[in-house]
């Protein structure tokens, strides 16, 4: 799968979390704490359920801590970590011998 | 299949889920005399004037029509709210002013009773829907209470509404937003299919929580004049704060919801257990605002905008928070990504042929009879925002809801500019006074013991 770049990671879930609050999404600032776009517990697992429909990742297991989703720009870095660390565990010889 | 109704500025189209609040009203109302109230606190430094008070509130009461309606049906299909096309230039204004001479003596216990009194009292008539009340006390500080039916407001409704109350009071001139005078809504008699696959869904979901071996506190006795008893808990900020950062250090960035929820319920358990309650699972029926945050200052002020979820708690593993916070978060995901919240706000239009009683009975049908072993919500920071009521600074906000009849227990939480406050709150009779005292200190002394904690302590992942 080719590898999804980080700004379009980035602009999906600003694209989300603007849906989730009602927002406009130029309002929505990557770089500002998800508390202060309006989201709680409730928006948080919203965003999450989004990524794991989006990208198959399903983040609430990896054990993101709050650096890793503080922000939307740290979200969709880690997005894209997990993306390729599922990209290249796909390739090791491991996953090959164990998919045949 | 899709049936036009007319278009009437002076109704607004009920959603199932304002139907589904009805049904509650008439089933507490018959259990108790009073149907579902709550009330907004506010803790005000200084003494309010009752007659200044009472003359502004006359006069916006007055500018919002839906404050004076009253429920009725379309084709006797599609219930609706019907306002007023005149409110009259002086509609009654319900304002009991009081000031508190028990609080020297018995101090916060006098109030909390005296806020009791104002829950616990009928409003009106039919077209009544909100009532208020001044508590001046001797330490120079007062309570202005707002008391409201649930049929009109929900938690943070209400909130938007008593700001309201103090914008008009900053800005005389302020012209209310005309879709708060006459909220629109759709009849959403159409679409059937979708609402009754949405149905299929939820009754799915419903028929599995009914396998469950439901712990329930017994009700007492009928009584039209049984009262709803109360017990506040309130934070400063700066404990506030350090909870909020324990809440994510355990249960992970903005889980607050689960961290509190799993603190509360573990609680519980033990009150039930002292109470001679059999240790079977809980069944938690959680309600939380679904408004966009940006829908705030839009056409969501009056009625019930929240969503429904269920969680449940093994008996076998409650005493363990740490997976107590893990099952809620996820069962909080799974249940989102399943869409139930939109599947049963979908599913409940279906149920607005029914009856509010008929409803009522018909709702409890699944859990045999039962709703929930307690009911919770969290209604996060509050949407009063401004620092003063009426010139007077603002110290704290919180919430008292009489929880619903079954299962008339419940705990809930808000903030208010960054203070954590707990209510809880059960219906007279149904447990011990010393217990209900037991279960504040325990939530209390958990909560500062984990506060404590986490001055140093790193955030926990989700």
């Amino acid at each position: 799968m080719d590898e999804i770049p980080l700004n379009e990671i980035e602009d999906l879930l600003i694209q989300e979390v603007a849906t989730v609050t009602g927002s406009a999404p130029e309002d929505v600032r990557a770089d500002a704490p998800l508390h202060t776009l309006g989201l709680d517990s409730m928006g948080l697992v919203e965003i999450l359920v989004f990524i794991e429909k989006r990208f198959s990742l399903r983040l609430m297991q990896t054990g993101l801590s709050q650096e890793h989703l503080e922000t939307l720009t740290a979200l969709a870095a880690s997005v894209a970590r997990e993306l390729r660390k599922q990209a290249c565990d796909s390739i090791s010889p491991t996953a090959s011998t164990n998919a045949t | 299949m899709r049936l036009d109704i007319p278009y009437s500025k002076h109704k607004r189209y009920l959603t199932g889920n304002d139907w589904a609040v009805a049904a509650f009203h008439h089933t507490t109302r018959r259990a108790t005399g009073v149907g579902n109230l709550s009330q907004l606190v506010l803790d005000i430094a200084g003494h309010l004037d009752d007659r200044l008070v009472r003359g502004h509130l006359q006069g916006v009461v007055e500018k919002y029509p839906p404050l004076h309606g009253r429920i009725r049906r379309d084709l006797t299909l599609c219930p609706y709210w019907r306002m007023p096309r005149n409110t009259g230039a002086n509609p009654r204004v319900e304002l009991n002013a009081t000031f508190l001479p028990g609080f020297q003596e018995f101090g916060e216990v006098a109030v909390t009773q005296a806020l009791e009194d104002a829950v616990n009292t009928p409003l009106g008539g039919p077209h009544d829907h909100v009532a208020f009340s001044v508590l001046n006390l001797p330490d120079n500080t007062s309570r202005f209470v707002m008391t409201f039916d649930h049929r009109l407001f929900d938690a943070r409704g209400a909130e938007m509404f008593l700001h309201r109350i103090q914008e008009h009071y900053a800005h005389p001139d302020l012209k209310p937003n005309p879709v708060h005078i006459a909220p629109t809504y759709p009849a959403h008699l159409d679409n059937w299919k979708d609402k009754f696959l949405a149905g299929q869904t939820v009754n799915r979901f419903f028929l599995k929580l009914s396998e469950l071996d439901m712990a329930v506190m017994p009700m007492p006795g009928v009584n039209r004049n049984r009262n709803y008893r109360f017990r506040l808990l309130q934070f400063d900020k700066p404990t506030s704060q350090k909870i909020l950062k324990a809440a994510y250090k355990q249960a992970g960035y903005l889980m607050f919801t689960p961290y509190i929820l799993g603190t509360i319920a573990q609680a519980i358990c033990r009150l039930f257990r002292v109470s001679g309650v059999p240790q079977d699972d809980f069944l938690v029926p959680v309600s939380s605002d679904a408004r966009l945050s940006s829908g705030t200052g839009d056409n969501h002020m009056f009625f019930n905008h929240v969503a429904f979820l269920f969680f449940t708690m093994s008996a076998k593993t409650i005493a363990n928070r740490k997976a107590v916070i893990a099952s809620l978060k996820d069962q909080m995901y799974e249940q989102v990504k399943a869409n139930l919240p939109r599947n049963m706000n979908e599913a409940s239009m279906l149920m607005r042929i029914l009856h509010p009683a008929v409803l009522g009975t018909v709702m409890h049908m699944p859990l045999h009879g039962k709703r929930g072993s307690f009911g919770f919500s969290h209604v996060g920071e509050s949407a009063y925002q401004s620092a003063e009521f009426m010139g007077r600074e603002v110290r704290n906000l919180f919430h008292m809801p009489r929880v619903t009849v079954p299962p008339a227990i419940g705990a809930f939480s808000n903030l208010h500019n960054g203070r954590l406050n707990l209510a809880f709150s059960y219906i007279d009779g149904m447990i011990e006074e010393h217990y209900a005292d037991v279960l504040m200190t325990t939530i209390k002394r958990r909560l500062q013991e984990d506060a404590e904690g986490a001055e140093h302590a790193e955030t926990g992942s989700v």
